[in-house]
């Protein structure tokens, strides 16, 4: 198992009216920016940084770092720059960007460039997650969302090949048309940074990345078990159809954790801040969530069969913990659950949100600490089989 | 009247089609909700015209989005189905995003068209006229946004909350379709109104009085842009003049077209 600490980097400070649905519909787009205080995000800013930091001195194999534009649920719009930082103040451990959303950015070549600079200064130490962006970001960035498949995978493939092959070569794309590929510097680990890619909804992107040229690791992102279940069938599935049996490195799950000494004690103290990420960072308008040919019209039509699923504010804490949406209890719940879901979904990497909603520093600091003291090495034993036989591979 | 339903292959695309009535030939190009199927608005109409309403690629059942990127290439798609359908010089009628369409056409293939009629079309920028985002809107949104009377059984029946599956289908292709080509810049052509001076059809602007989606104003446009254009404005009436006034769309559809 590896382990992964991810941060989100939310704006706590919410309007105090902000329960009024019809007065705040979401989090994101609209959701007004005099609600930043610059102020307070300086000393907010570095206190994650601090905490993602901290991660290695605890042992963590890695951190995450993501991209999110016009919101309260996560106040990173560059994840480079993020990393960037966390680059010269670690010396171990991986620093993933999960991911760029490469539709909504201009030029590809300029990520391309970024990560090739973050591994090389890091000494190979940078994941490279691609995001295509969530569908409010279309309404935040102008992007036309019909288009967003095609620019993803148009994007993607100059970044790998500009990382890959030896230039100049010339790129004709429909999105991008380029003379001169020859990026300076090239990234340091071979072939290449590996590439991790968060999944939402798309059985599409689940096939795609299983594809035997790729491989690519695909995160499960906030799902409740059953979803998690059904994407990981889906990776094996494919790689199956593509004839080989993919590493429990190739999938992996992100959601809340919250570890305490007693069950009640992780609900007392993380409930509320789980129910901020659920009820308030993570409301949307459907129609921003979903903008128009963001997702094909079969994938929208088998969504809007589990839209009850994407209903977060009609769940209560019991049933987001019990669902999987989050996991928050004592020691041994923790272990316990997660030992069952590795064994029955058989994934090898665990992204932790492990500081979530508004939760304060001391908080999350207690939180990591046990996760890292009492979870985490006890989950590296009871799966040290999946360590001897696939680390190889990743 | 019952319609011929026939399917058309533009450029190896599958394309819906309902066909009516004798005379001469009128083309209706649908708008923005896809609505392509026997309304009382045709009826009217074919009792004067054959009228000729094709389903824009990627609307509904129609193939061939992805040829569509930007507004033109639905003007050239249709100046191939004219050819398909052997009309050399039709009256072109269009609503909403297909207003749109139909002055693209009229602006590349001015020779093409007899007599132009636009109705609520999109395609133009009015400086300081923000348009309401109808991609963002809920089905009660756009029904606002759409309807004069937002609760009519005919809005729900368009926007529907609890869609049956084909709606859902329709709704879903139709959002889809119309952002292909009106996302950004939104809802209109930022070439298109200093090229309409090609415009040589006689021509016909129909608003409704209370459009929210776009206002007057474009309608007025319009008119200044396009030599020789009349505007004429439906009294109580949305976006959706064909569908929420037909009786009215038609008598001025008629008078001009017949005149």
């Amino acid at each position: 198992m590896k382990f992964y600490f991810f941060h989100l980097m939310p704006w706590p400070d919410l309007p105090a009216d902000f329960s009024d649905k019809s007065k705040h519909p979401s989090a994101w787009v609209t959701l007004s920016n005099r609600y930043y205080d610059a102020e307070k995000g300086h000393l907010l800013y570095n206190r994650y940084l601090d905490e993602l930091e901290y991660a290695e001195k605890l042992g963590f194999d890695g951190v995450c770092v993501n991209e999110h534009h016009q919101n309260a649920y996560g106040t990173m719009p560059s994840p480079n720059i993020m990393a960037a930082m966390l680059v010269r103040r670690t010396s171990r451990m991986k620093i993933a960007m999960v991911g760029n959303g490469l539709p909504l950015r201009d030029h590809p070549l300029r990520v391309a460039e970024e990560v090739a600079m973050l591994d090389v200064i890091s000494g190979g130490r940078i994941i490279s997650g691609f995001v295509r962006g969530i569908g409010d970001e279309y309404y935040s960035m102008g992007i036309n969302p019909t288009f967003s498949q095609e620019r993803f995978k148009e994007a993607h493939d100059l970044i790998v090949q500009s990382w890959t092959r030896p230039g100049p070569f010339a790129f004709e794309g429909k999105h991008y048309r380029l003379r001169y590929v020859n990026i300076w510097p090239r990234p340091l680990q071979k072939p290449h940074p590996p590439i991790w890619i968060p999944g939402f909804g798309s059985k599409e992107t689940v096939e795609w990345c299983a594809d035997p040229a790729r491989k690519y690791a695909y995160l499960a992102v906030f799902m409740p078990d059953h979803l998690v279940k059904w994407f990981f069938d889906a990776y094996r599935e494919a790689a199956s159809g593509f004839g080989y049996e993919p590493s429990p490195y190739q999938m992996g799950h992100l959601f809340p954790i919250y570890v305490a000494k007693t069950d009640k004690q992780a609900l007392e103290e993380a409930g509320e801040h789980a129910l901020w990420l659920y009820h308030k960072g993570l409301r949307h308008k459907w129609e921003m969530l979903f903008p128009p040919g963001y997702t094909s019209v079969s994938s929208m039509r088998r969504i809007t069969g589990f839209a009850h699923e994407l209903n977060w504010e009609a769940m209560d804490i019991k049933e987001l913990n019990d669902k999987g949406y989050c996991l928050l209890g004592s020691v041994e719940t923790v272990r316990e659950r997660l030992v069952k879901y590795i064994r029955e979904l058989n994934f090898g990497l665990l992204l932790p949100l492990l500081h979530f909603g508004d939760m304060p520093h001391d908080r999350t600091i207690r939180n990591m600490e046990l996760f890292a003291s009492d979870v985490m090495p006890f989950l590296k034993r009871e799966f040290k089989a999946m360590e001897d036989k696939w680390s190889q591979a990743a | 009247m019952t319609p011929q339903e026939k399917f058309v292959n533009v450029r190896g695309a599958r394309i819906r089609l309902l066909r009516a009535g004798s005379g001469e030939p009128l083309l209706y190009l649908h708008g923005l909700l896809g609505e392509v199927r026997w309304l009382p608005f045709f009826d009217l109409l074919s009792r004067h015209f054959t009228i000729y309403v094709p389903e824009h690629p990627g609307f509904g059942t129609s193939e061939g989005l992805e040829r569509v990127e930007t507004v033109d290439d639905l003007a050239f798609h249709y100046a191939d189905l004219l050819d398909e359908l052997d009309l050399q010089r039709p009256h072109v009628a269009g609503l909403s995003l297909g207003g749109w369409i139909a002055a693209e056409l009229a602006v590349h293939y001015a020779d093409r068209v007899r007599k132009l009629v636009l109705i609520d079309a999109m395609g133009l920028n009015v400086a300081g006229n923000f348009i309401p985002d109808i991609f963002a809107a809920s089905p009660a949104e756009t029904r606002a946004l759409l309807f004069v009377d937002s609760n009519s059984a005919l809005a729900q029946s368009l926007v529907s909350d609890s869609p049956s599956p084909e709606m859902l289908d329709l709704m879903l292709t139709s959002r889809q379709a119309t952002a292909r080509v009106a996302w950004n810049p939104y809802l209109h052509d930022p070439k298109l109104a200093d090229r309409l001076y090609r415009v040589r059809a006689p021509t016909l602007i129909l608003w409704g009085e209370a459009d929210r989606l776009l206002t007057l104003e474009h309608g007025r446009l319009y008119e200044e842009k396009i030599r020789g254009a009349k505007l004429s404005i439906v009294k109580g009436c949305g976006h959706l003049p064909p569908l929420e006034k037909a009786d009215d769309t038609a008598r001025y559809t008629l008078e001009f077209l017949n005149s």
